[in-house]
């Protein structure tokens, strides 16, 4: 498997606070790639560096061969990378299909003028536009709330708005910053259903998540972080029964049904 | 046509409908005066809508694009002779690089630094108007600008100006409509919405806010210089910062995103101070006194409260 997106020595300092040192990491297409560790480990925050919403002391990442760190925020989504928010970042007064639609910016081009005129090209590609957001949102199973909005939305549709936002635009690569943090364990196991889905379509995934269940049923590889150090990496079968990991993270291994 | 489409163009034709009976109505020059000067306030509240109600950024100093957009077209077809139309079209190129100069720095910050350089800039063109007394005839104002005229013919009567000023609502609006639906028109309430998230789907945040900026300079450039060849005189204190306190509470009252409420704020407003002569004295207070009290008790706008939009508690007004 070639690397899609690739980290390498990876710092970030807040303050005092070495929120990540030297952090490798890689993840191929189609694949998908989950990064643990417990709450500090700095896993948001290697997110947030290759996402561009924090600027890190050191390091590089690279996407599909080509230099990202520094890029503006849009350029990333144009490149074919987007990613989703661990604390809700819908629209909430646009509606859930006018929130997918937004998630087809980077993969359409009217601009102002074209707008103004609502010339040819644009009508063809609001069309094409709308057929995608609502192909998305029946993949989401979220037809049925799409003229309503997102802000009224549940909780649960509101994270699977997220997703389908981000899956809009035909990414190469997504950026899962917790996805079923606060659902229940049926929604879990529908959005782990679904994000295993998205990896078949060949897109590659890096998944940040505390629901060792999921990451344990639906990762391709495993990376551990602590203290913002890389502390173990692997499939997770070697990941839990790495006992670096299982001392230092996961306590006696009784998430995994290991006991101690 | 999407529902949302069928709703605006009935509107929209209705619109017309009343526009073009009118006249029938109201033959006093007078009141076909007050209607014309609504008409050109809501070509610029239309413009500082799409800035303020989707892309969630306040210009104080839209006045100023419409003094802009009134003494470039008013001194290049007074003083030079240009053909007026070319004059409004010089006007509102102009105004475009002015807004852009502007918005480029101002709007790459975050929060909402425009509001400081759109007021500090409309005091400095306030005084560049009456300073520069050579070009722009100073205090006592620009006289002697020539018609805009259609096919030849003068557009000098009141009616005959009626026609055009309301047709170029209708075309603002449009124009309007079809951006706030659109790929973009999404994009700039995105961005207003969650940042962020915006960013992360690909909307070029900074560019985006810098050109809602600049086409709402240009409405406003635009509504100016027919306001000019309309009247053939104008003053300095028609463009102080007062009216751009006025444009913003046009836009308030009739309700932010939403632009039927920027042309019902627009109608209700612009007649009143002429309207209720008591007022007139105090009119600055007037719209100070309206904005303030819209804000607290009805921050959606007439046009929100009556389709019952609710603005969420300690959510962002703007």
């Amino acid at each position: 498997m070639s690397a899609l997106l690739s980290i390498k020595g990876l710092s970030v300092r807040f303050g005092g606070v070495q929120a990540l040192s030297a952090l490798d990491l890689e993840a191929p297409a189609g694949a998908i790639t989950a990064l643990i560790g417990p709450n500090g480990a700095g896993k948001t925050t290697a997110i947030n560096c290759v996402s561009g919403v924090v600027v890190p002391d050191a390091g590089r990442v690279s996407f599909d061969g080509q230099e990202v760190l520094g890029l503006a925020g849009h350029k990333l989504a144009c490149l074919g990378l987007t990613r989703t928010f661990q604390n809700l970042q819908v629209f909430g007064l646009m509606n859930a299909l006018e929130n997918v639609m937004v998630g087809m910016h980077a993969a359409s081009r009217g601009g102002f003028g074209a707008a103004m005129l609502r010339l040819p090209l644009l009508r063809r590609e609001e069309k094409a536009i709308r057929e995608r957001a609502e192909e998305m949102l029946s993949f989401f199973g979220l037809e049925k709330v799409a003229h309503q909005p997102a802000e009224e939305l549940a909780y649960g549709d509101q994270k699977r708005l997220e997703l389908a936002r981000a899956l809009a635009g035909r990414p190469r690569l997504m950026l899962l910053d917790e996805p079923v943090a606060g659902l229940n364990a049926a929604e879990t196991h529908e959005i782990g259903g679904l994000i295993v889905k998205i990896k078949e379509q060949g897109i590659g995934v890096v998944l940040v998540e505390h629901d060792m269940g999921l990451v344990m049923h639906v990762s391709d590889q495993v990376a551990v972080l602590s203290g913002g150090v890389l502390i173990a990496q692997g499939t997770p079968e070697e990941i839990q029964q790495d006992p670096e990991v299982l001392r230092t993270y996961l306590g006696g291994g009784e998430e995994f049904g290991l006991v101690a | 046509m999407s529902a949302q489409g069928k709703k605006f163009f009935g509107y929209l034709a209705a619109l017309a409908a009343v526009l073009a009976l009118l006249p029938l109505v109201v033959t006093n020059p007078y009141y076909l005066n007050v209607l014309n000067v609504v008409a050109l306030n809501v070509l610029v509240v239309t413009g500082l809508n799409l800035l303020i109600g989707y892309a969630g950024q306040i210009s104080l100093g839209h006045a100023a694009f419409f003094g802009l957009g009134a003494y470039i077209s008013g001194i290049l077809s007074g003083s030079y002779g240009w053909e007026p139309w070319t004059a409004l079209l010089a006007a509102a190129v102009v105004v475009a690089v002015v807004a852009l100069v502007i918005g480029l720095p101002t709007l790459r910050l975050e929060g909402n630094y425009l509001v400081m350089a759109t007021l500090g800039f409309n005091l400095i063109v306030s005084v560049l108007m009456v300073q520069l007394d050579d070009i722009t005839g100073g205090p006592s104002g620009y006289t002697g600008i020539p018609s805009l005229s259609f096919f030849g013919a003068p557009i000098a009567t009141d009616l005959s100006f009626y026609w055009l000023a309301w047709g170029a609502v209708l075309v603002g609006l449009i124009l309007a409509r079809n951006l706030v639906h659109s790929r973009v028109g999404r994009g700039l309430k995105a961005l207003h919405e969650a940042p962020l998230a915006a960013a992360a789907s690909g909307v070029p945040i900074e560019a985006y806010k810098v050109k809602v900026f600049v086409v709402s300079a240009v409405y406003a450039s635009v509504a100016g210089s027919l306001y000019a060849h309309y009247y053939g005189i104008i003053t300095p204190a028609t463009f102080d910062i007062f009216k751009s306190v006025e444009l913003v509470t046009m836009c308030i009252v009739g309700g932010m995103g939403s632009l039927w409420g920027g042309l019902f704020g627009a109608a209700l407003l612009t007649p009143m101070p002429q309207l209720l002569a008591v007022v007139e004295e105090y009119k600055d207070i007037f719209f100070g006194g309206i904005l303030l009290v819209l804000l607290i008790f009805l921050p959606q706008g007439l046009v929100g409260w009556l389709e019952g939009k609710r603005v969420r508690p300690g959510g962002r007004a703007f």
